[in-house]
């Protein structure tokens, strides 16, 4: 990142975009009105989604982001009291796989209590000479304890 | 699935948010780790 204040410029265009929806990552517009999603617009030097929306990340689609959000992911972020721009690729997949597990393996929604009991959050900073720096992005990383 | 993240910071596009189910962006920074987190 360029700076710890400053948001990098996006790299996403709308076929990038639909490249996500031909591969099932994200749903097709179907509604110029309000659509699905939105590709910024050069002039974005930072993210200024409109009401309605919020910031997210390709990598967070290719890492099990569904859309709509589930369930267990809104219930990270509420928990924690975090933004969805506050989450990393790997917290992202982290979710994703112990939902697997859960849905897959035990056969059982996603538990609540067992994640908290596996997994634990953690600050993602920078360091710049001793000194922790907060990240604007990606602050919150979730890890097996 | 890719095998790296760098660069992620910079794939950011907006998203509906369905109902207003996801916390709303306001930008916000973490800035410290909450005891709850742990």
């Amino acid at each position: 990142m360029a700076g710890d204040d400053a948001w990098p410029p996006s790299n996403v265009t709308k076929s990038t975009l639909e490249a996500r929806v031909k591969g099932g990552l994200l749903r097709p517009l179907t509604d110029e009105g309000l659509p699905e999603w939105i590709a910024p617009l050069v002039s974005d030097r930072e993210p200024n989604p409109p009401p309605g929306y919020v910031v997210c990340f390709l990598s967070f689609l290719d890492r099990g982001f569904g859309t709509s959000a589930s369930r267990l992911i809104r219930v990270i972020l509420h928990y924690y009291g975090v933004e969805l721009h506050n989450l990393n690729p790997n917290s992202v997949m982290q979710a994703a796989v112990f939902a697997t597990v859960c849905e897959g393996f035990l056969g059982v929604p996603p538990h609540w209590n067992l994640l908290l009991h596996l997994f634990k959050a953690d600050m993602s900073a920078r360091y710049e000479g001793g000194e922790k720096i907060p990240l604007r992005v990606g602050g919150c990383t979730l890890q097996l304890r | 699935m890719p095998t790296s993240n760098w660069g992620w910071q910079s794939g950011w596009f907006y998203l509906q948010n369905d109902s207003g189910l996801l916390l709303g962006y306001t930008g916000k920074k973490v800035t410290e780790c909450p005891s709850k987190w742990a």
